[in-house]
């Protein structure tokens, strides 16, 4: 009778181990496979690519924390601080911490209930539970990843700085990585938890796509708002701003705010001694002691409890909620429509612009980048409108206001390299329509070549504001910013026509990285800062030779429209030439 | 008496070179040899006594000496000058001809070298007036220069003579005489004396300097920088490897001798004063490579002084009060446009393979080879008290330019003496100079591979639009001055035809459909059978214009798929095998939008699309988005908007696949009625049952190649089912019917 209780117990134990040796399997499994779809492990296959991929991760750790290291040392002969640096490393945490929160939480809206792989992976023969905290793992494996690439360099920076500082002992460096992590455990956890309201607003917005509108509207509003209250706080008369005469009022009201910044953090700043210790009445500085190793065991705790209640609240209905966001909500018209016929030209532009206004989160990406734009371009060119300026100031902000104007419309345009790929596989179906390809090509250019003018001419009426220039000049610059903004927009079509990436997007949606929008990107970069290089080249030249800017802004007139002309005349030639060939669907 | 030394000197170099073509012809080769070299000694030293008086003395004295003396003798002086300057063309024109083998290079002599020769002969004084000047009796060395000059232009103009005889029936094409005359002008400017600009036209406007990116500076920039290296690419590009090279070398001896007679060849003669300043080195390095092609040599240069060279040109380290016509300044410019452009169009031109990374840490090891060089001989030259600072790095020059941290750098030095000698080195400074610029070479690596991404693709793009020319000119011709509206085939009628078509995906190697002919005519249903990846959608594809055709011909209706794309498709409806529609318009927007783009009159429109959303029951949802359709409804959707515009060839592509019963029966209805209209239904399916009670005729396809287009009747008469045939050509393994 006991033996065969014995046995009974040794087989339960078996069966348990068993079971567990399995359901262990299938979650190694089910992490591994979401793993491999998302990140490239090719670079693992050969020796070579091993040590340079490591050589240059290293090189980029180290690149950062000296960056860190030096920028540290400049704020303390600025600042005039030596213990207060790690304060500065607080608020960063901080801010870090929130930015972060909002960004997992809106990931993990996406990830758990939106992603692409949910319909495949509904189908494999696990528990939703293991399925839910496989994804919050391979989330979480994102995330130290993320946190390699930024945080943990930076914090390294800081902690370096603070040991040569002789603020924090050598061994603080190691240590504060460990609570550093535990920082970024609890912060998916929370965005997790988060994620469920997250969910509700998501899909409110889906239903009512005009609270989304309200909402951006309210937001852009309310930033608008804000900005232009800030600028009428600055002084207008010239020399009211002189930051040399007023560093040492600015320098301690920067400290006094950073300092009193950080006592509105409060969990941050639990998190923050956990890291890197506690200051005392009897040294100067940070030690680890006992009491921060208690801090570290509160936080653990509360990613443990965390971890509960995420997966106690959220288990049961993920299934579920997941599921239902494959489905669509279907909204039936009862008015009845009719059929009207229209220049085959204005439908392609027609059919463009309905795209785009119906994607409420493109349109107003671009156009908060057309709206803000000015406002900012006002916002500094009040402050330097404060500053007591010489000749050469003059001639160096009349360049910064043109990089200021070209950089943002020439980064919001770098969204074009995407803008054909983005069709997936209905771009192929375009070709098979009898008409040149160049009008439903360029048609889908059009929303962006003229809401920029609107955009542009604001910036030329701030400029003129600010700069004592003719009204010509004024005009020369906006045809000139024109020009710059056109030629992008036509570069980056051309971008993406040459190296189409339809079938990515057609399988894997919008979150692929695209090498197009990547060299849009550097050379949208490059190329607005050799712009505010010329222009002040040209600047300092017309003033120097003719008293007047007018030969400079004719120059760049004419740079722009040549620029214009030429990207245009490109990208005609490249659909002529390559856009059948390029564009080829995929082998069946 | 200078006319007496030309003519004895003409006789002696024409009986040592008659005697070497008929006498002793074997050799003939090793006598050229011995004449040039006997014209270049000549050449060199006039040259060294010439600028004795041109440099040593006061230049400026020199200045548009033509025009302040006027007149006859004025314009005598004028053209003098210009002599001096052609005849350093024309004299490297000759000197190069025996080492060529070049058709150009006696073109060269003939058409350039030996005019010039004959009238710096007639200029002769005043070339020599130009040459010594009015204070000649000051100068020992201009006696010299008087007799030096005849004696040279004697012994060219017979070498001149002996090429132009040997190479009479030395032709070149037309194309070619344009070209290498048009390079033998630009030539003359590559071997332009410094002096020359001074010369003609003055010092130049002393309040201006080019320094700074001014106007002048700019110009230089411009000129030397984009325009000339663009203008000699265009013009070479075309050329033979040979020719290129030869063209290339001319350049670059035109520009190394004058930077050695601007020297008076100090830069020989003085260990300190050897050309180890980085573009100094370039000069003499860049010739060296395109004469013997040492590749890792030139990669060294390819990396290292064309940036040094760029860099030169943007921050010039002349004089600030300098003037643009200054010859020194055209000598730096000279230097540097050399150093600068050479390595580059000795690539571009093809000369030397387009680097990889591998070349660049060769050219490193060069580099360092360089830089110890430099160092050693900065430091003991320094030390034995001939202040040496080749490539800057034992002077504070390049760190005054990078402010107060790189001059705290320069001050650390380490002093040591070995005997007497106290030598100073700066450790930190030298070290760090070394890796920055090193680094600098990997960054112009980067720039070069960007430079020729862009090189490829506008090759790429001007090879595309030339075919595209000259097909639309071949359809021109085809047409006979018909209009491009018109069909290819007038006499088509409605048929859609293959004719030798096949097809390869990218740099594939293999064809994917090779070599498919078939015709289908009005009122067919046609099927297209064949396995998964047999190519029947690439046909499809191809037809319908998402993809180009690789060989043949396709045509719809007469009009040919490749050349006439945009009338075929007007008579074209497709429907492709995965739905591809735009989510966030409704049904009914999506076939509008394909109406208007096949401008559908609005009656025809209002007719067809209420028949069809009635025929596949979507009068409920024709008005939602299409994102909330299903995937039946979608592929609903897709075939209307192909019928919208009652296509005469409608191709679908597995139009079936997922379509419910009812659906399937609508859709089959569809295709029958279209045909029985006097179109053509053009289908791939795997559905053989379907394929077999629908199609008048079939084509099975395998591997990229059609295995037969027959009618249905004939296939089931000959293996009893359509699907018996299809196993036994696809899977092999049912024989005929009755076997």
């Amino acid at each position: 009778m006991e033996e065969a209780a014995k046995k009974s117990w040794k087989e339960k134990l078996n069966f348990a181990k068993a079971r567990f040796k399995e359901g262990w399997g299938k979650f190694k499994a089910l992490v591994l496979v979401q793993l491999k779809d998302k990140i490239d492990f090719s670079w693992t296959k050969t020796r070579k690519t091993r040590i340079q991929k490591t050589v240059f991760a290293i090189l980029k750790f180290l690149v950062i924390a000296l960056a860190v290291f030096g920028i540290l040392n400049i704020v303390k002969l600025l600042f005039m601080i030596r213990e207060e640096i790690l304060s500065y490393y607080l608020v960063f945490l901080g801010i870090f911490v929130v930015l972060n929160l909002i960004t997992v939480t809106l990931g993990l809206v996406k990830s758990l209930y939106y992603a692409e792989d949910n319909k495949v992976l509904v189908t494999y023969p696990v528990s939703s539970g293991k399925l839910f905290l496989s994804k919050i793992l391979v989330y979480q494996i994102f995330e130290f990843k993320k946190a390699l690439d930024l945080l943990v360099p930076v914090t390294v920076g800081f902690i370096v700085t603070g040991f040569f500082f002789g603020i924090v002992p050598i061994y603080t460096i190691i240590w504060s990585l460990i609570p550093l992590m535990l920082i970024s455990v609890v912060t998916v956890l929370l965005g997790a938890l988060l994620s469920i309201p997250g969910l509700f607003i998501f899909k409110t917005f889906q239903r009512l796509p005009i609270l989304e509108l309200i909402l951006i509207v309210l937001l852009v509003g309310a930033a608008v708002y804000g900005l232009i209250y800030v600028i009428t706080l600055i002084p207008i008369n010239k020399g009211d701003i002189d930051i040399i005469r007023q560093w040492p009022i600015i320098r301690s009201n920067i400290n006094s705010f950073i300092l009193e910044f950080s006592k509105y953090i409060y969990p941050i700043t639990f998190a923050f001694r956990a890291m890197v210790g506690e200051t005392g009445a009897t040294y100067s500085g940070y030690k680890l002691m006992p009491y921060t190793f208690g801090r570290f065991g509160i936080i653990l705790a509360i990613a443990v409890v965390l971890l509960v209640i995420v997966f106690l609240i959220i288990k049961p209905f993920f299934f579920n909620m997941m599921t239902k966001t494959f489905e669509f909500e279907k909204k039936n018209i009862t008015a009845e429509k009719h059929n009207k016929p229209k220049q085959k030209y204005v439908a392609f532009v027609g059919k463009e612009l309905k795209l785009v206004f119906r994607d409420f989160g493109i349109s107003a990406s671009y156009l908060s980048v057309y709206l803000l734009t000015p406002i900012l371009l006002l916002f500094i060119d009040r402050i330097f409108m404060a500053m007591d300026r010489s000749s050469t100031g003059d001639l160096i902000v009349f360049a910064i206001n043109v990089l200021l104007i070209v950089l943002p419309l020439l980064a919001s345009s770098t969204v074009i390299s995407t803008i054909y790929s983005r069709e997936g596989r209905a771009a192929y179906l375009k070709k098979t329509k009898p008409v040149k390809p160049y009008f439903p090509l360029i048609s889908k250019l059009l929303f962006n070549l003229v809401l920029c003018i609107p955009s542009i001419i604001g910036c030329g009426v701030v400029f003129s504001q600010f700069a004592q220039v003719s009204t010509f000049d004024i005009v020369a610059l906006c045809i000139a910013v024109i020009g710059f903004q056109y030629g992008h927009i036509f570069y980056s079509a051309a971008l993406d026509l040459m190296n189409p990436q339809n079938e990515l997007y057609a399988t894997e949606g919008d979150s692929i990285s695209n090498p197009n929008e990547r060299k849009s990107t550097i050379f949208a970069l490059v190329f607005s800062a050799a712009i505010a290089f010329i222009s002040y080249v040209f600047f300092k030249e017309s003033i120097n030779q003719t008293k007047t800017y007018d030969i400079a802004f004719i120059k760049l007139m004419i740079i722009g429209i040549i620029f214009m002309v030429i990207m245009f005349i490109l990208l005609i030639l490249k659909i002529k030439a390559f856009y059948i060939d390029r564009q080829e669907a995929s082998r069946e | 008496m200078n006319y007496v030394l030309l003519a004895a000197s003409f006789a002696f170099f024409a009986i040592i070179l008659v005697l070497a073509r008929f006498v002793f012809k074997k050799a003939e080769r090793v006598l050229e040899f011995v004449v040039a070299g006997l014209l270049i000694a000549l050449f060199l030293g006039r040259f060294y006594c010439y600028l004795d008086v041109q440099v040593s003395g006061d230049w400026l004295h020199y200045t548009q000496l033509w025009k302040n003396v006027g007149g006859f003798e004025g314009a005598s002086l004028f053209f003098g000058e210009m002599c001096l300057w052609f005849g350093m063309g024309a004299n490297l024109f000759l000197l190069m001809r025996p080492f060529s083998k070049q058709k150009s290079s006696s073109w060269f002599v003939k058409f350039i070298s030996l005019p010039i020769i004959v009238v710096s002969i007639i200029c002769m004084n005043p070339m020599i007036k130009n040459m010594i000047g009015e204070q000649h009796n000051t100068f020992e060395t201009m006696k010299v220069v008087e007799y030096l000059l005849p004696i040279e232009l004697g012994g060219t103009l017979a070498f001149s003579v002996y090429y132009f005889v040997k190479d009479f029936k030395v032709r070149l094409p037309k194309v070619d005489r344009l070209h290498v005359g048009l390079f033998a002008s630009l030539g003359m400017f590559a071997v332009m004396p410094p002096f020359i600009p001074a010369f003609f036209f003055g010092a130049g406007n002393p309040n201006t300097h080019p320094l700074d990116m001014v106007f002048q500076h700019r110009l230089l920039i411009y000129v030397l920088l984009i325009f000339v290296p663009l203008l000699i690419y265009f013009l070479l590009r075309r050329h033979s490897k040979d020719r290129i090279r030869y063209c290339l070398i001319f350049i670059s001896l035109g520009v190394m001798f004058n930077f050695c007679f601007m020297n008076k060849y100090d830069c020989f003669l003085y260990p300190w004063k050897w050309p180890f300043h980085l573009c100094n080195t370039a000069v003499f390095v860049v010739p060296f490579c395109f004469i013997f092609k040492p590749k890792r040599l030139f990669y060294f240069t390819y990396f290292i002084n064309v940036f040094g060279a760029l860099l030169a040109m943007l921050m010039p380290n002349y004089d600030e009060l300098i003037t643009i016509f200054d010859p020194s300044v055209w000598q730096f410019w000279y230097n540097h446009a050399l150093a600068f452009w050479m390595p580059l169009l000795g690539v571009a031109l093809k000369l030397y393979d387009r680097p990889k990374l591998k070349q660049y840490f060769y050219s490193s090891i060069w580099f360092l080879g360089y830089y110890i060089l430099v160092f050693v001989l900065n430091t003991v030259f320094t030390a034995y008290g001939h202040e040496t600072d080749f490539f800057f790095i034992n002077s504070d020059f390049i760190a005054d330019k990078l402010g107060t941290f790189a001059d705290k750098v320069f001050l650390m030095t380490y002093e040591f003496d070995i005997g007497k000698v106290h030598f100073v080195i700066r450790p930190l400074y030298q070290s760090i100079y070394f890796i920055v610029y090193l680094l600098i070479g990997f960054g112009v690596w980067f720039v070069y591979q960007l430079g020729f991404d862009i090189a490829d693709s506008h090759q790429a793009l001007h090879i595309k639009l030339k075919g595209i020319r000259q097909d639309k000119i071949a359809l021109e011709s085809i047409l006979n001055g018909r209009s491009i509206e018109e069909p290819m085939d007038k006499d088509a009628g409605i048929k859609l035809e293959l004719e030798h078509f096949s097809k390869k995906y990218g740099a594939n190697k293999h064809y994917s459909v090779h070599d498919a002919s078939f015709t289908v005519e009005a009122g067919e249903v046609f099927g297209f059978l064949g396995p998964n990846g047999a190519g029947k959608s690439t046909i499809i594809k191809s037809l319908v214009g998402i993809q180009p055709i690789t060989e043949g011909k396709m045509r719809i209706c007469g009009y040919d798929v490749q050349s006439q794309p945009v009338q075929a498709k007007s008579n074209i409806g497709f429907v492709p095998d995965h739905y591809a529609l735009y989510e966030k318009l409704t049904g009914r927007e999506y076939i509008n939008y394909i109406a208007d783009i096949f401008e559908v009159s609005k009656e025809d429109r209002e007719e067809r699309i209420n028949k069809y959303v009635k025929l596949f029951e979507l009068e409920a949802s024709i008005d939602n988005k299409i994102k909330t359709y299903s995937h039946g409804m979608k592929q609903k959707i897709t075939i209307i908007s192909a019928l919208v515009h009652n296509p005469k060839v409608w191709i679908l592509d597995e139009p079936l696949t997922g379509l419910d019963p009812t659906s399937i029966y609508q859709v089959k209805q569809c295709m029958i009625n279209h045909a029985k209209e006097g179109n053509i239904v053009f289908f791939s399916s795997h559905l053989i049952d379907i394929v077999e009670k629908l199609c008048d005729r079939v084509g099975v396809i395998k591997k990229g190649e059609i295995q037969r287009v027959d009618t249905v009747a004939n296939i089931e008469k000959e293996y009893g089912t359509l699907e018996k045939y299809y196993l036994s050509v696809i899977g092999d393994t049912v024989t005929k019917a009755g076997e």
